[in-house]
């Protein structure tokens, strides 16, 4: 286990100052922003973030996950980040994708085929997993349409630095509903939601 | 003011149950109007006087926000005035019984009648969340049931009422489709209440603490009660206005005056029928003077 390595390892970087109070607001932040897909919310409830990791998602794992929640780490992020996470929260490294019920990933590193994460069951949808993406971009350019509960009319966003295939397994996964994934996407201090509720159409050009 | 007590933690419920609630609630925006099951705890109340309600607000309030606790429409009955003054107890957040202050408002079954806005919060208390367990009392078949959708007995027994009774004789609870898939139970509203639910500008929370469930309904959905084309689904009306307010708009309640049978029928919203009369509207029982105290 990689816990085993602690010793070893750098010191973990702080976490919450205040964990009552910056959980409540981490956690404030991504419900409102699976309550309303698309709409950049501000998560900054503590500063700086460890390891090189968003201030929004440094923040979100520290609230929502702990020794109930396996977590599995994608590749490209600082080594440190698993221990100053285990630290912190108790959460248990996985290395099977399938057994995670939260997930972290680089917006633009590699990712498993999304198919390869717990989706979750017909009867017990809620085990799907939450993918938590890290580095993530608020960029101009319209990529998308998103529809879908928390969305009024329709929402266009741009890509928030995923590449277009991440993209259309996303929306290969639509038909699989209740089951899916929820992503939560942290750019900087700010998160973006994608429930798995929300049904997305790519723009030609993407 | 109520004092905040000392050696508990903020909002009574331990970190731990906080994020396995708050995990069940995100779960439950993600997939609306489906059940999420949760470790409801022991609250220092009986199930049955909100405690899935309270959980979630535990779960959810922080101290930027302004609560609102209603039951049955009004601010000053017992169970409002109960779990008010628990959160006061508990947080010293800022509470209020203004519908258009509060952040996140609490309620019994009613939804205000003042239009929600965009960043409210509603938190609902349930008693029963199976709208399918009358017809079938096993978990085992209604959760069967939902991940089929398979709803043909909720029609059927609509069906029934209206070939025996010549209506549909829900007039609380009343089944609607979320998002075009999943059956929920409206938690006990009146029917009145129902079409608001429907693409709510405000977040709606559901909170069953003895049944152990939580579901939601994000703003801007689409919620639909279930009915006919040939018998649509409509709600109450009465006779009068609000004897106070005279809102010809609003969910009235009766009140028995004597035993002549006397009565009078007023909001149920005591903040709306406040507001109105504040604004200088009167209904049949108020006399101008009245009005201005």
């Amino acid at each position: 286990m990689a816990s085993m390595d602690l010793a070893m390892s750098q010191e973990p970087q702080p976490g919450f100052t205040e964990p009552v109070a910056q959980s409540q607001k981490a956690f404030r932040a991504v419900l409102e922003a699976l309550s309303r897909p698309g709409l950049p919310v501000a998560c900054a409830p503590f500063a700086p973030a460890p390891h090189g990791l968003d201030l929004s998602v440094a923040a979100i794992l520290l609230a929502l996950t702990d020794l109930e929640t396996p977590i599995w780490i994608g590749p490209g992020f600082d080594g440190g980040v698993s221990d100053w996470l285990h630290f912190h929260t108790g959460a248990p490294l996985v290395a099977d994708a399938g057994q995670a019920s939260f997930a972290l990933i680089q917006a633009d590193g590699a990712c498993p085929p999304l198919d390869s994460f717990a989706l979750g069951s017909d009867e017990g949808p809620e085990t799907g997993a939450m993918l938590v993406v890290q580095g993530g971009r608020l960029d101009t350019q319209a990529a998308m349409t998103w529809r879908g509960p928390g969305i009024r009319d329709r929402v266009e966003t741009g890509s928030f630095g995923l590449a277009a295939a991440f993209w259309r397994q996303r929306h290969a996964q639509e038909g699989l509903f209740p089951r899916g994934l929820d992503l939560v996407i942290g750019c900087g201090a700010l998160v973006v939601g994608c429930p798995r509720s929300t049904r997305i159409k790519l723009s030609e050009s993407a | 003011m109520t004092a905040l007590l000392d050696g508990y933690n903020f909002a009574f419920l331990d970190e731990q149950t906080k994020r396995m609630i708050r995990r069940a609630l995100l779960k439950a925006v993600a997939i609306p109007g489906y059940q999420v099951p949760f470790g409801s705890r022991e609250m220092p109340l009986p199930y049955g006087w909100g405690t899935g309600g309270i959980q979630v607000t535990a779960a959810v309030i922080g101290l930027d926000d302004t609560l609102k606790v209603i039951d049955q429409g009004a601010d000053d009955t017992t169970n409002a005035v109960s779990i008010r003054r628990f959160f006061q107890r508990m947080t010293g957040v800022r509470t209020t019984v203004k519908t258009r202050e509060a952040t996140l408002i609490q309620t019994r079954h009613r939804v205000p009648e003042t239009p929600l806005r965009e960043g409210q919060i509603l938190i609902y208390q349930v008693p029963i969340p199976e709208p399918l367990r009358w017809l079938e009392p096993r978990e085992t078949e209604t959760r069967k049931m939902h991940a089929l959708s398979e709803y043909g007995a909720m029609h059927v027994k609509l069906y029934e009422d209206i070939s025996r009774h010549g209506q549909v004789s829900t007039a609380y609870d009343y089944p609607v489709l979320v998002n075009g898939r999943y059956l929920m139970r409206s938690s006990p509203i009146p029917k009145f209440d129902t079409p608001k639910i429907h693409m709510c500008a405000a977040l709606q929370l559901f909170g069953a603490g003895r049944e152990k469930r939580i579901f939601a309904v994000p703003p801007y959905t689409d919620v639909r009660p279930l009915d006919f084309e040939d018998h649509p689904f409509s709600v109450e009306s009465w006779p009068t206005s609000c004897a106070l307010c005279g809102s010809a708009d609003s969910f009235l309640d009766e009140i028995v005056l004597d035993d002549q049978g006397g009565r009078m029928f007023v909001c149920s919203d005591t903040d709306y029928c406040a507001d109105r009369r504040a604004a200088g509207h009167a209904g049949p029982a108020t006399t101008p003077a009245e009005v201005t105290t």
